[in-house]
């Protein structure tokens, strides 16, 4: 009987009381999240590939110059030798849609640089150490994640007036409280733990914990919002553009494809489409590869 | 309970002070003189000099804040000059349009998600469950306004059939008219708040009261109804709180597809006309709604989970919210 109770009942470190219902099941169900979480990275791995190939095809050589308009090709429908049709000013889509891509992953990586080193500091501060900077960090988090994102984009367009680099600065801003709180979520778990405390006895300093010990463990879970960063970059960048502000009028970008294509909408479908269709293509991509990960790291807080 | 509530309420407090300074503080960063870039390149030296003294640039910093804070406590926001109207009229009359698309938009989340929530987290892992999540994933991965094209092109339309103003919102006419720019919003958003449901509800399913529920012969519909499903509202609620920031922000760009006249179109025309009281005052409204929002839904929770309201229970809890945190999209921890 004792035997029995020891099996299915064991303590966590908040000292409560849980059941496992049986160990058996629980194994089963890790190997199938497992699963889901492999297929969901191949499948965010493969809808990343496209974006990919055409940017390397964008390197190299582009079929037609995206500029320079052509009135007697307007508005035609896809073919062989306009892959996705053209627009209103008969420039092809397939070339528009292909140049406009490095700006916008130029965007996303330079938002979650800031981001993501400003929130790695401030998290891992707050989380290890506690006290006042936690606090307000906290609450100056809470005021900018009360803001949508799109109204601190605006605001700083408002103030600096249009650019990359104001939609680069406001929207990393903006990204800092969610790296902060994951991060911090992430210190705050491991650094109660034991072998923190021992670290602290042997007298290791603060930023060796902080470095070596604690930021490897919550590396998978930074991967995972670092992805999911991404794809909310693209979408706060591209609503930005939709609404005509931020980037400047003579940069390509997707969501100012879209804002032109709505004027003509049922006269050309395909030229709204298209971009729209890369966002969701990069944007699911990475989402799949975020959750991938995320399982990951759960399934190794599991064991 | 009402120290909880009291300690949440001056949190609210310092947050929609320090949401103020941050929007206060940008102002003050213009590059140049403000008034130059108001009214543009063509004003003379005269009417600058008259902008520039009517909002009191020259002043020192602290006068200066406190100048705006006394405007705001009188509920004055200034007087926004593309209009050549006091902010709080314009912003009276296009706010109904926004704050009853949101609405709609978050009914529309609430009324998707439970039924699909309950339904993956039958099985986790089934067939079933992966399909709606990949589902409501995929759509996650929209964004808006390609969401309310695509919609326009399957329904064939862009008119919504709109008179102009507040006469759109008096009728029922209103929720077939606003269906689609609601709907738009609201798929884009639906995968969060199911996300959260489902997974509340596959972590009470372990419980143990759960197991003795069944035990005790009580039917499955009881189970899920009234002891599964109201504790799992409280992490829903939470989330459906945090939601709210992102269904605003979703309601800006929508208003500009549908050419619907709220705070959206308004404020898009305020940034580019640099219209600075007004485009403060449309972010100090917006982000002081969410903030409040969130704060009643601590006062929510209280309600529907009567062990929150005793303190002791927080510490116990912490270990609970802490694996929450990391479900909630990336948008970090609840305390």
């Amino acid at each position: 009987m004792m035997k029995f109770k020891r099996k299915f009942k064991h303590k966590d470190k908040n000292n409560q009381i849980s059941f496992i219902p049986d160990a058996q099941r629980a194994y089963y169900r890790t190997s199938s999240i497992n699963k889901v979480a492999k297929l969901q990275f191949r499948i965010g791995f493969m809808l990343l590939l496209i974006p990919l190939i055409l940017f390397l095809i964008n390197l190299l050589y582009r079929p037609y110059d995206t500029t320079s308009m052509n009135m007697s090709e307007r508005f035609t429908a896809p073919n062989f030798s306009h892959w996705f049709g053209t627009d209103n000013y008969g420039r092809d889509i397939f070339t528009r849609v292909m140049s406009g891509l490095p700006l916008t992953i130029f965007i996303s990586i330079g938002i979650n640089l800031i981001g993501c080193l400003s929130g790695l500091l401030i998290g891992a501060l707050s989380g290890y150490y506690g006290g006042v900077v936690d606090y307000w960090g906290n609450r100056i988090g809470d005021a900018l994640l009360s803001i949508p994102a799109i109204l601190m984009g605006m605001l700083f367009v408002a103030t600096f007036g249009e650019g990359i680099w104001q939609v680069i600065v406001a929207l990393g801003i903006m990204f800092i409280p969610s790296y902060m709180r994951v991060i911090r979520s992430g210190f705050l778990e491991y650094s109660q733990r034991n072998f923190v405390k021992r670290l602290q006895l042997i007298g290791a300093s603060s930023g060796r914990i902080i470095w070596r010990h604690l930021f490897p463990q919550i590396r998978t879970r930074l991967m995972s919002a670092i992805a999911l960063g991404f794809a909310n970059a693209i979408l706060a960048e591209s609503s930005l553009s939709f609404l005509g502000l931020g980037v400047p009028m003579s940069q390509i970008t997707w969501g100012r494809m879209l804002k032109d294509a709505q004027g003509f909408l049922f006269q050309a479908p395909w030229s709204a489409i298209a971009p729209g269709l890369m966002i969701v293509i990069l944007v699911l991509g990475s989402f799949f590869i975020s959750n991938g990960l995320k399982q990951f790291s759960q399934q190794r807080n599991m064991t | 309970m009402t120290r909880y509530l009291l300690k949440k309420a001056g949190q609210m407090l310092i947050t929609l002070l320090l949401i103020v300074l941050i929007v206060f503080i940008m102002f003050e960063l213009i590059p140049g003189s403000p008034a130059r870039i108001m009214l543009g390149m063509n004003a003379s030296q005269e009417q600058v000099a008259a902008l520039e003294s009517e909002l009191g640039i020259h002043e020192p910093l602290p006068l200066k804040i406190n100048k705006y804070f006394v405007g705001l406590l009188q509920g004055d926001l200034g007087h926004s000059i593309h209009f050549d109207k006091s902010v709080g009229e314009l912003i009276n009359e296009a706010a109904p349009v926004t704050f009853s698309l949101a609405m709609y938009a978050f009914v529309l989340i609430i009324v998707l998600s439970v039924p699909l929530a309950l339904l993956a987290a039958r099985k986790q892992g089934s067939f079933l469950d992966n399909s709606i999540r990949f589902v409501t994933e995929t759509t996650l991965a929209i964004p808006p306004f390609f969401m309310a094209i695509i919609l326009m092109l399957i329904f064939r339309t862009t008119q919504l059939g709109l008179s102009s103003g507040r006469g759109n919102l008096e009728s029922l006419g209103f929720l077939r008219k606003f269906f689609m720019p609601a709907l738009a919003i609201a798929l884009s958003r639906v995968a969060m708040a199911l996300e959260f449901l489902r997974d509340a509800i596959i972590e009470q399913k372990k419980l143990f009261y759960t197991r003795a529920a069944v035990g005790k012969g009580a039917t499955k519909s009881r189970i899920l109804f009234f002891h599964i499903f109201r504790n799992s509202l409280v992490p829903y609620v939470t989330a459906l709180g945090l939601i709210l920031a992102e269904v605003f922000g979703g309601s800006i760009i929508i208003e500009q597809v549908f050419l619907l006249p709220g705070l959206g179109r308004l404020l898009v025309t305020a940034v580019e006309a640099r219209d600075f009281p007004l485009t403060q005052g449309i972010i100090i409204l917006i982000a002081t709604v969410v903030i409040i929002v969130n704060f009643l839904v601590d006062f929510i929770n209280q309600f529907i989970d009567p062990r929150l309201r005793s303190s002791d229970m927080k510490s116990t809890k912490s270990n609970f919210w802490l694996k929450l945190s990391y479900k909630l999209k990336f948008r970090g921890d609840v305390e």
